[in-house]
């Protein structure tokens, strides 16, 4: 496994989830995953939108190398913002993570029509959600080769 | 007197007599060929001559007939009181008869109508009197006649009894009859009905331009309708739909068209249709409902069931050092509380969406539905070294998905609660009757005791602790409602230590109804 990415850029991760309680969890999970990493959390799907467009308080913000998304979001769920950001040009080559509750085999074949890059279902157990945290990280900000320069 | 004058009387006399037999010739002829049966009869009543049609009519024949007293021809059936006050009346009041009616009943030719025509003819040439006696046969157009009766009557009674209000129309639109149920339904009575035109009957209640647009169409493209939907609105009775059915009948009695008007009330019908279009509605309606209950079920419950557990496993992770072992017990139930709440959020879910669904009925082959389950699970087969032995089935019919988890689960509960030996598991099934077949699922497990059989089917109950044996206890309810919707039962015989059976029957027809159907 190449792990090119310790020591080097911290990976940027844009976590679109409402509830706090689970954003600090998956925190917690990338604590453990030990990857270079910036986290950013917004609430909502408007947010989102906003933050990757870097539009008003977002107008600094970078662009992620990675979203992770939940689908149950106030004023725009997630299944919306995955269609905005895979319909856009300056975004769609970039990986999106559903990463949410759900266990609905349509919202995860809605996620996929939609063109995620996969779909996680969150564990219970910690140790589990850590372990699911972990495989994300080894996969898609280790293994696989993301798109770089593209950076806005 | 000279030759020529005797020539000429000779003559005269030969053209006379040529004449006289032409005539007779004529007669005889006109006797023998006409259809009507014939009797000439002599001033004594003995039959001189008869015709064809006679003998072949009254099945007698010549020697038996000629010069016999009519009363005494055919073993005296000829016997007969009226026909008898006839000819007296003929011979004594001199006097000739026509249509005289007679019945009687012939004993070779049975029960016949007669009209009788009697004629008084004095013959020169032979001095005397001959009575001409015509017989028709009138039975059979007695019996039309009885029969054109019986149609009537029974048409007419036909019109009075059935439930449908009928009108009979004329030619110009005018009420020649209608039925009991025309006057009940629609409230007038006949003395504004009969000979009205339709369109003024009952105050113009019936001037419909619906109406007049059918019956103009019956009476000019001379069409008949069927199942013509007409609404109204009557003073009396409110709104109607109702179903017209018009027929043209020319009626050669009365040589006039008349049109029947059947007219079905389906305002009730009408009612219940759209009463059912909104219960499937309300249906559907309460079918989303419980999808999207499902949906948030799966979702927001499972949220903070997720927070309860991740913190308090986080609690343990962070100040390990600082708790002791009751209070890592303490966080182990907490954990343990919430992933089993989970499953049961989970099966509870799955539970309520088996049949929720309209489902595809095919033909299931149970061979490769097993060979697919055993594929499944492999590993679960290879490391308790199970076996399931199968032989042949019937075709049952039913919804593969389904069936195939009904097998499933039933295969898995078997391996689960095996006894020390390894388990064996025999599936058989035949055709019960032609429309549904037996199956058994026979192991060697540990079985359980009689008074559990029915319990065991109920959603989360469960026989063993979860220490014992994991699971929430929702496969076998979920067994029962596969069965259930397809229209079978499902029964267990088991012993403690001797192994469970368990019986369910499915259908061996396509024409099965998959319970908790909607129209979505």
């Amino acid at each position: 496994m190449t792990n090119n990415n310790i020591n080097s850029e911290p990976i940027e991760i844009l976590l679109v989830e409402d509830n706090p309680g689970d954003a600090e969890l998956t925190v917690e999970a990338f604590k453990e995953a030990k990857v270079n990493n910036n986290i950013y959390i917004v609430e909502d799907g408007k947010e989102a939108i906003a933050f990757l467009n870097k539009e008003g308080k977002y107008n600094l913000s970078v662009t992620p190398d990675i979203i992770l998304l939940d689908l149950n979001l106030p004023k725009m769920g997630g299944l919306e913002v995955l269609s905005i950001i895979k319909e856009d040009d300056n975004l769609k080559h970039i990986p999106v993570v559903v990463l949410t509750t759900s266990s609905s085999d349509q919202d995860i074949l809605k996620s996929y029509k939609l063109h995620a890059n996969c779909y996680i279902t969150k564990p219970v157990k910690l140790d589990n959600f850590i372990e699911a945290i972990q495989k994300l990280d080894s996969f898609w900000l280790s293994f696989v080769k993301l798109p770089v320069g593209i950076k806005i | 007197m000279n030759k020529n004058t005797e020539d000429i009387k000779n003559t005269e006399r030969t053209n006379i007599e040529v004449v006289q037999r032409e005539a007779l010739t004529l007669a005889e002829s006109i006797i023998s060929t006409v259809r009507e049966p014939l009797i000439v009869l002599d001033a004594n009543l003995k039959i001189q001559n008869v015709n064809k049609s006679f003998y072949d009519t009254f099945k007698v024949h010549e020697k038996e007939t000629i010069g016999t007293l009519i009363y005494d021809l055919g073993n005296k059936q000829w016997d007969i009181p009226k026909l008898r006050e006839l000819l007296d009346e003929v011979l004594t009041k001199k006097q000739d008869f026509m249509n005289y009616e007679m019945e009687h009943d012939f004993q070779q030719i049975g029960q016949k109508s007669m009209l009788l025509n009697a004629k008084r003819i004095f013959r020169k040439d032979i001095g005397t009197e001959t009575i001409l006696l015509a017989i028709e046969d009138i039975t059979e157009r007695k019996n039309v006649e009885v029969i054109q009766q019986e149609a009537l009557t029974f048409a007419e009674s036909i019109i009075s009894t059935v439930r449908e209000p009928l009108i009979v129309l004329d030619a110009n639109l005018k009420i020649q009859n209608v039925n009991k149920s025309f006057y009940d339904t629609f409230n007038v009575n006949e003395k504004e009905t009969i000979g009205t035109l339709i369109y003024d009957l009952g105050n113009k209640q019936w001037d419909i331009p619906k109406l007049r647009e059918l019956l103009d169409e019956v009476l000019t493209k001379k069409q008949d309708f069927m199942n013509y939907e007409m609404e109204h609105n009557f003073q009396q009775i409110g709104q109607k739909s109702m179903l017209l059915n018009a027929k043209r009948i020319f009626r050669k009695d009365i040589g006039t068209e008349t049109i029947l008007l059947a007219i079905e009330d389906i305002t009730e019908r009408k009612k219940a249709e759209e009463e059912i279009k909104q219960y499937s509605f309300e249906l559907e309606r309460s079918n989303t409902e419980l999808e999207y209950f499902a949906y948030v079920a799966s979702h927001d419950l499972q949220e903070p069931l997720r927070m309860v557990a991740g913190y308090t496993q986080l609690l343990e992770k962070k100040y390990k050092d600082q708790l002791d072992d009751n209070a890592k017990k303490y966080i182990n139930f907490a954990v343990d509380g919430a992933v089993r709440m989970q499953a049961l959020i989970n099966d509870l879910l799955d539970y309520s969406r088996v049949g929720a669904k309209k489902k595809e009925i095919t033909k299931i082959n149970c061979i490769s539905v097993i060979n697919r389950i055993l594929t499944n699970m492999k590993d679960v087969i290879t490391t308790s070294n199970a076996q399931v032995k199968f032989n042949k089935f019937p075709e049952i019919y039913g919804d593969e998905v389904q069936i195939e988890r009904l097998f499933q689960n039933l295969i898995s509960n078997s391996i689960k609660f095996h006894s020390d030996k390894s388990p064996i598991i025999e599936i058989e099934a035949k055709g019960k009757d032609n429309n549904s077949c037996l199956f058994s699922f026979k192991d060697n497990g540990i079985g359980f005791e009689k008074e559990f059989s029915e319990k065991i089917f109920q959603i989360f109950q469960r026989l063993h602790t979860k220490q014992k044996y994991t699971g929430t206890g929702i496969g076998l309810a979920v067994c029962k409602k596969i069965v259930e919707i397809h229209g079978g039962q499902i029964w267990v015989d088991s012993a403690i230590g001797e192994g469970s059976t368990f019986y369910f029957t499915l259908p061996m027809t396509h024409r099965i109804h998959i319970g908790y159907k909607t129209t979505k």
